[in-house]
Parts: C-alpha cells; sequence; structure tokens
C-alpha cells in the first residue's frame, strides 16, 4: 500500500515538472506561466510596494501576471546577481534602479559590468534625490548652506544613503559645483531610513536622500528640501527647485526599471514592455505612485540606457575619487 | 488619547479584523515554535497577502503574527532546547534545565506570562508616552549608538566568567562570522574569498538555527536511543506559578525597560535586547549561580525583553514613520501600499490606522497569552513523539526556513555549516552564548564607532561632548576593568 502511494506521488511529480518545462519555448503564447520578478529588496520596502503596485494593473497575455520574489542583500547586488544567472527564457525578470546596478561596477563590488550585461527592459518610475536639512538649521535655500558652511568650514556634516555609490557621487557633484565639498564631511548611512533619522536628529546638518524615504517628513515640516538634482522639478514637491534651473550641471535622477537576462527572446520583452507601458498609463496607477514619493516615467528600455550611459561618463571621475580616497 | 478610543472602535467596526488577528496569533505561535520557521518568516511570507486586505487589518495581521511568533520560540526552547525563533535563544539555557528537573508545566506558565507583561509594558508605554518616547530615537547618534552596544559587549563578559579563556575564543568567532560580506561604511569587500553569495555576508537567522537547533539535533542525536523523553506537564491554571517566581521582579522590570528602550532605537534589535537583559538580570541577581541551570528569573528575564522590544519598535513607527526592525519596516510596506504616508503626519491624516495598530498590538498580547496556555497540551504532545521523526521534521523546516527566509539555497549552506562547525566548538567546550554575543554586538559595536569616527574627522575625544554616551562608555570601561582591579587588590592584601 505504501508503495503504491509513493509511485502515484513520484509519478504525478514528475508529470507535473515534465508538463510546467515543456510549453514554455516559444514567443506565440508567452507568457505561459507566471513571469518571476526578482526584486532585491526585502518585502515592505519602496521597490516592492512598486511592484506590487504594479501587479493590481497588469494585463498579460494568458491572464499571468508576475510573481515577486524578494532577495535581499548588499544593496540589492545579490539579487541582481541572481537575476543574471537565471535562465534568458523570459520568465525571470529584475526589478532594480539602473544606478545602483551601475554603482556594483564603478564602485568596485563586482568587476562584471552588470549595468551592460544584463538588459534593461524599460524604465517605470523616476525617484531624485534632495538635499534636505533639519528645520532648526533655519535655511530655507541653497545659498544659506553656501554661506554658512563658507563661514563654518569642517562643521556642517552631510548624511548619504551608502557608500560608494551613485548617490554619494551625485552629492559629492553638487557640492562640489557649490564649492564647499572641502568645507563639509560626508557621513555614509547604511539606509534612506537611518539617513533620514540622523537629519532629523540634527546629527547631520544635510542630508542627501531620495523622495521615497522623506516625503514624509517634509510634508510634516520636520525637514525641509532645498533643492532636487534632476532637470525638472518632482511633482510630488513642486515647490523645490531643480538643479537643472539653478544652473548645477548635475541631473541624474534615480530612475526604476525592469532587467532580463541578456538573450531574452526580443518578441518576449516586446510583449512585456507594451503590458507595463499600458500600467504606466493608468492614471489610477500614477497616482498611487506619487504617494510613494515617485513618479511615473515610462522610458523605453534603449532610450534609457544611452542616458545612463552618459551619467556613467560623467560619474566614472568621481568614483575614482572616491575609490582612491580624494574626498 | 484620542487615538486609542478611535483604534478601538476602527478595530472593532469590522469583525474581520478579530478574526484576522486570532488567526495572526495562531499563525504567529506556529511559525514561532517550529525551529526554522521564524517569526521573521511568518510576517515576510504574510506581507503579499496583507496588500489585498484594508489597512487596518492587513496590519493587524502583521501585528499579530509577530506577537505570537517572538513569544511562540519559548515553547521549543523549554521542551527540547531548541529556540523556535532566533530571539528565544536564551530561554533555552534556563527553560530546558527547568524542564528536564520535572517542571515543564511551570517553566512554559512562566515564559507565557513573562511574554505576556513585556508586551503589554510595553503597548502601556505606546499608549502613553510614545510621543515623547519617540524622541530618544532622534536624540541617537552614532555615538550613542556605539558606547550602548559597547556597554552590552561589556557586561556579557560575565558570561564567559566560568572559563574566560574559551569565552572570549567564542566571542571572537562570532565578531569573525560578523564581519563577512560588505562593510556598510567604506564599501570593502570582507571575508568573502571572492565569492559573490558572500557578499550580503551571514543570513543571521540561517546562522542562529544552524548554530542551536541543527547542532543541538546533533547532540541529542547521540544520546537519542538511551534517554527515556516523556514529557508530563502537571496541572496548569491560567494563573502563573508565582511560588516559583520569587526574585523575578528584577528580571521582569529590566526586561520591560530594556525591551523597549532598544525596541525604540532602530537597528539594535531583539537578540541584543534579550543577551543585555539576560546579562544584566545575572549580574543584578541574589542567585547568578542558578543561572543556566533552569533560574526562573532567567526565562523571564529572557522572555519579558524580546516581547517588550514589539512595542518598543512600533513607537518610532507610529510617531515619526521609523522603523524599529525588521517586522516594523515590513508594517510601513503596508501602510504605503494603502496610499497612507508613514510619519508624523499620519497622526492626523489617519488616526483610525495609527490607533488600531495600537490596540490590535495590545489585544495581541493578551490573545496569545490565552491562546498559548490552551495549546500547551498539543505543543506537548506534538514534542512527545518519537524522538528520531522529531528531529527529522525540525531539520526539514530549518532548511525550508532558511531558504524561504530570502529565496537563496546559498543560505541553506550558511545552516549545514553553522550547524557543523557549533557541533565542532561545543566539542571543544567552547560555550555557543558569547558566540552570538560576538556575532550580534561586534558588528554593531565596529559599525557606529566606524560612522561616528567618521563624522567627526578621526576624533574620538567628540564623544565625551555627549553625555549618554560618555556615561555609557565609562560605566563600561569599568565593568571591564572591575575583575582585572578586584584581583589585584586581592594580592595587594594578601
Amino acid at each position: 500500500m505504501k508503495k503504491t502511494i509513493l509511485v502515484l506521488l513520484l509519478s504525478i511529480a514528475i508529470a507535473t515538472s515534465v508538463f510546467a518545462g515543456g510549453a514554455s519555448d516559444s514567443a506565440e503564447n508567452y507568457p505561459s506561466k507566471p513571469i518571476t520578478v526578482i526584486v532585491p529588496f526585502a518585502p515592505g520596502g519602496g521597490s516592492d510596494v512598486l511592484t506590487r503596485s504594479m501587479m493590481d494593473y497588469l494585463e498579460l497575455p494568458n491572464g499571468q501576471n508576475f510573481v515577486v520574489v524578494n532577495v535581499d542583500g548588499a544593496s540589492g547586488y545579490i539579487g541582481a546577481q541572481q537575476a543574471f544567472n537565471s535562465p534568458s527564457d523570459g520568465y525571470t525578470i529584475l526589478a532594480h534602479n539602473p544606478m545602483d546596478v551601475v554603482s556594483y561596477t564603478l564602485g568596485g563590488v563586482t568587476d562584471q559590468e552588470l549595468y551592460k550585461d544584463l538588459d534593461l527592459v524599460c524604465g517605470v518610475a523616476d525617484d531624485f534625490n534632495f538635499l534636505v536639512t533639519n528645520k532648526d538649521t533655519g535655511w530655507k535655500s541653497l545659498d544659506d548652506l553656501v554661506a554658512y558652511a563658507n563661514a563654518n568650514p569642517g562643521v556642517v556634516k552631510v548624511g548619504n544613503t551608502g557608500s560608494l555609490n551613485s548617490n554619494m557621487a551625485e552629492c559629492i557633484r553638487v557640492l562640489r559645483a557649490l564649492g564647499i565639498e572641502d568645507k563639509v564631511t560626508i557621513v555614509p548611512y547604511n539606509s534612506g531610513a537611518d539617513n533620514k533619522v540622523a537629519c532629523m536628529g540634527g546629527h547631520v546638518q544635510l542630508s542627501c536622500n531620495t523622495g521615497a524615504d522623506i516625503q514624509s517628513s517634509v510634508l510634516s515640516g520636520d525637514l525641509v528640501p532645498l533643492v532636487v538634482i534632476s532637470d525638472r522639478r518632482s511633482k510630488a514637491l513642486t515647490d523645490v527647485p531643480c538643479t537643472e534651473e539653478l544652473g548645477i550641471d548635475v541631473v541624474t535622477t534615480k530612475p526604476r526599471g525592469f532587467y532580463a537576462p541578456s538573450g531574452v527572446d526580443p518578441e518576449k520583452i516586446a510583449i512585456l514592455k507594451s503590458a507595463i507601458e499600458k500600467v504606466c498609463a493608468n492614471p489610477e496607477f500614477q497616482e498611487r505612485v506619487i504617494t510613494l514619493g515617485l513618479e511615473v516615467n515610462y522610458q523605453d528600455g534603449e532610450a534609457l540606457q544611452n542616458k545612463i550611459d552618459q551619467w556613467v561618463v560623467e560619474l566614472t571621475p568621481v568614483f575614482d575619487d572616491m575609490m582612491s580616497g580624494n574626498v | 488619547m484620542d487615538a486609542i478610543m478611535i483604534g478601538f472602535s476602527a478595530l472593532f467596526a469590522d469583525p474581520m479584523n478579530l478574526v484576522v488577528l486570532v488567526f495572526g496569533i495562531f499563525l504567529g505561535i506556529v511559525f514561532g515554535c517550529i525551529p526554522g520557521l521564524t517569526a521573521t518568516l511568518g510576517v515576510t511570507l504574510m506581507i503579499p497577502f496583507t496588500y489585498t486586505m484594508t489597512p487596518v487589518a492587513g496590519l493587524t495581521l502583521l501585528i499579530a503574527i509577530y506577537v505570537g511568533g517572538i513569544s511562540g520560540g519559548l515553547i521549543t526552547a523549554t521542551l527540547i532546547n531548541i529556540p523556535g525563533t532566533p530571539s528565544s535563544i536564551f530561554t533555552c539555557y534556563d527553560g530546558y534545565p527547568m524542564a528536564r528537573d520535572g517542571k515543564p508545566g511551570a517553566a512554559l506558565s512562566i515564559g507565557v506570562f513573562a511574554s505576556l507583561i513585556g508586551g503589554t509594558f510595553s503597548a502601556l508605554a505606546l499608549f502613553f508616552i510614545a510621543p515623547p518616547l519617540s524622541k530618544v530615537s532622534l536624540i541617537f547618534g552614532n555615538w550613542e549608538y556605539f558606547s550602548v552596544a559597547f556597554l552590552g559587549l561589556a557586561v556579557v563578559i560575565t558570561m564567559a566568567s566560568d572559563d574566560m579563556l574559551k569565552g572570549l575564543i567564542g566571542a571572537l568567532v562570532g565578531m569573525v562570522l560578523g564581519t563577512v560580506g560588505m562593510d556598510s561604511v567604506s564599501g570593502a569587500q570582507r571575508l568573502v574569498f571572492g565569492h559573490w553569495q558572500l557578499m550580503s555576508g551571514l543570513q543571521s537567522t540561517a546562522l542562529m538555527m544552524g548554530m542551536f537547533a541543527v547542532c543541538e539535533i546533533m547532540i541529542q542525536s547521540l544520546t537519542i536511543n538511551s534517554q527515556k523523553h516523556e514529557i508530563n506537564l502537571s496541572k496548569l491554571s491560567f494563573l502563573p506559578p508565582i511560588k516559583e517566581m520569587k526574585g523575578c521582579l528584577t528580571p521582569v522590570a529590566l526586561g520591560c525597560l530594556f525591551g523597549t528602550g532598544i525596541g525604540i532605537l532602530p537597528g539594535i534589535g531583539q537578540n541584543a535586547a534579550t543577551l543585555i537583559t539576560y546579562n544584566q538580570s545575572k549580574k543584578l541577581s541574589k542567585h547568578p549561580e542558578r543561572f543556566g541551570h533552569g533560574s526562573p528569573e532567567g526565562i523571564c528575564a529572557s522572555e519579558t525583553s524580546n516581547n517588550a522590544v514589539n512595542g518598543g519598535a512600533l513607537i518610532p513607527l507610529v510617531t515619526l514613520g521609523i522603523p524599529g526592525d525588521m517586522t516594523t519596516a515590513a508594517l510601513i510596506g503596508g501602510l504605503m501600499i494603502h496610499g497612507l504616508q508613514p510619519g508624523p503626519l499620519l497622526f492626523t491624516t489617519n488616526v483610525d490606522v495609527v490607533g488600531a495598530i495600537m490596540v490590535a498590538y495590545f489585544i495581541s498580547n493578551i490573545v496569545m497569552y490565552v491562546m498559548e496556555l490552551g495549546l500547551m497540551r498539543v505543543f506537548v504532545r506534538a514534542v512527545n513523539v518519537r524522538r528520531s521523526y522529531l528531529y527529522t521534521a525540525i531539520l526539514l523546516f530549518c532548511l525550508f526556513g532558511a531558504f524561504a527566509i530570502n529565496n537563496r539555497s546559498f543560505d541553506i549552506w550558511v545552516l549545514v555549516i553553522s550547524g557543523f562547525g557549533a557541533y565542532f566548538l561545543t566539542q571543544f567546550k567552547v560555550d555557543l552564548a558569547p558566540v552570538i554575543l560576538g556575532y550580534i554586538l561586534g558588528p554593531l559595536v565596529e559599525r557606529y564607532f566606524r560612522m561616528a569616527l567618521v563624522a567627526d574627522r578621526g576624533d574620538f575625544g567628540m564623544i565625551f561632548t555627549r553625555p549618554i554616551a560618555s556615561v555609557c562608555f565609562v560605566v563600561a570601561l569599568l565593568f571591564l576593568v572591575y575583575p582585572a582591579l578586584k584581583g589585584l587588590l586581592r594580592r595587594v592584601r594578601g
């Protein structure tokens, strides 16, 4: 009796694995099963919430949808590498921030150029880095900051999210443009939340942090934003001037998008793109994304990749300085 | 105060919320009491389901799982010396010896009662003094974090006092394990040997379950046929065995204060709270020699503090939108998915949700107490099956849990190898408690020390401009120097 059950179970297991693997190869009936999306951060984080909100509106052929798999670790690197190692059958993709992926290579985490070795499917939303200050400093604009930093060299501390990454590089570029890089000290915090807490508690006077992290504290008046690093103002905080209008030539935003392992059938990618583009055009989805502190900005993978390659050229010398300890 | 009344009505408005709460507690206890399936895993797995619920129901579910899970860990810790969840590691040291001495019922009741006290204390703190307390998380900068963690490290030196050399060896092994991976201050790679999987360090749940579950199963398997394992619960009442709890007031009080206090500080965590409370209670106890041999005080210290952390971590969440630990970080995700902005404004814009979070936490503790006592006989029956079956099942759950916590098969290797490594250490009579201490506190001390130095351009003297930090630092130094001074004095006199 026991043996019969065992044999029965085994044959069911074999049958399911055969059927699951059998029908997935052509682009005609793609996707024939759910698509795994690796989110390289913990559940409940900004990337996780964005991807899961998207699933509510996503309409893929055959009634399929995404399945989120969270693989956290090393600022998103572990998940990115896991996606890179996945089969390129179109059933595993990666939800990530291209500027983080760029940082892994420029910051020396890996020798591989993941931002080129993975295929950028599309950009979905933009996040921005803001320079914010604690309300107690009384600074209302960048001029106040510059005046204070020049009058009190060595006093101002600037919180940053992470170390040896594009956040830090952009922060340094803005400080350079303002001419106060040598007069302040940059302190790397573990996460955007820690960075925000340090600024709210006055442990750093200035903080370079993303809109998603600071939005609620800005609305409550605890933090005062001085500038947003971008070529346009952010839709969530429209009163904050952007670097472009202030004549600072640092306009790197922080797009969020999807990557696929290289070699996925272009027709499959096209199916994914059109489904995602449709979600991004949905006003209800756009509303939801604004409450996350981001704004929807659908960009085709190729166009976004060109933009990023340009940013990499701008960022590389700053990374070289950081790596050699010159900042 | 208004928030609490509104919270009550928001929670009770929909009977579904209460169903969800009871279900969450049950699920939490199941996850908590099975080694390998931890409270954190329970929350992680349920987050996606909460996205489709109402905000109040979803957050209630997560809180209930967490409360049930953290407390549930004490059951297997007490009955079979394997912590169900890492925060119950220190419950093993006293719960199991007490159960082995023929008092499993008393040991469990004390543990569950201590959980209730710890949870309720922090719930009251959350109700009545959350806004002023939340300021604490803003006052704490790098120097304060450094000195508090350093103080913890100095206090727990007492743990190694039986055999100083082996204790230090253990602590150093732990610290080395804690350094693996990408360093967050400088971005440097440490002890990764060019292997990308090691870049994120060793997953802490996998490591701790390996050290305490896999290793313990190996040890117990040696004598699996020669022992009699039957556990018999004597009479159980819903009131705690007050007679057994002599001298427990101090550890309970310490657990409430340290647990809530450490919960408020983002980034220190449950395990550090139990560690520090346990050792501080031992230091202050009239019978420190009983710790580790079935002392009710030890159970109280461990279980009060780990449950008090839950409420403490909710304080900065509801007042400032700052996560106090991993689970509250998940709660923030639960708020955001419903378009609610976690932060100071939440009190004005969505006071019903804030109130419901606080009330759900309070009620969860009471439901947890009743349910755990009610289910006690079921748990005992479950661990009374043949040990060869039980251990196989636990190992399977550990393997599953190690994978599921972060969806990586690499973590299974971390579990297995740390199990063998821990067995190796125990064969040299190296206690595992100092290893855990080094692993948890070592990286905290290091990270905050270095961040503080970076911020102050390498000037260590700046610590003395910060009152909390300098007091903690000096006290820690006294703890470290005191035993040496005592020995010196004795020699001078003699």
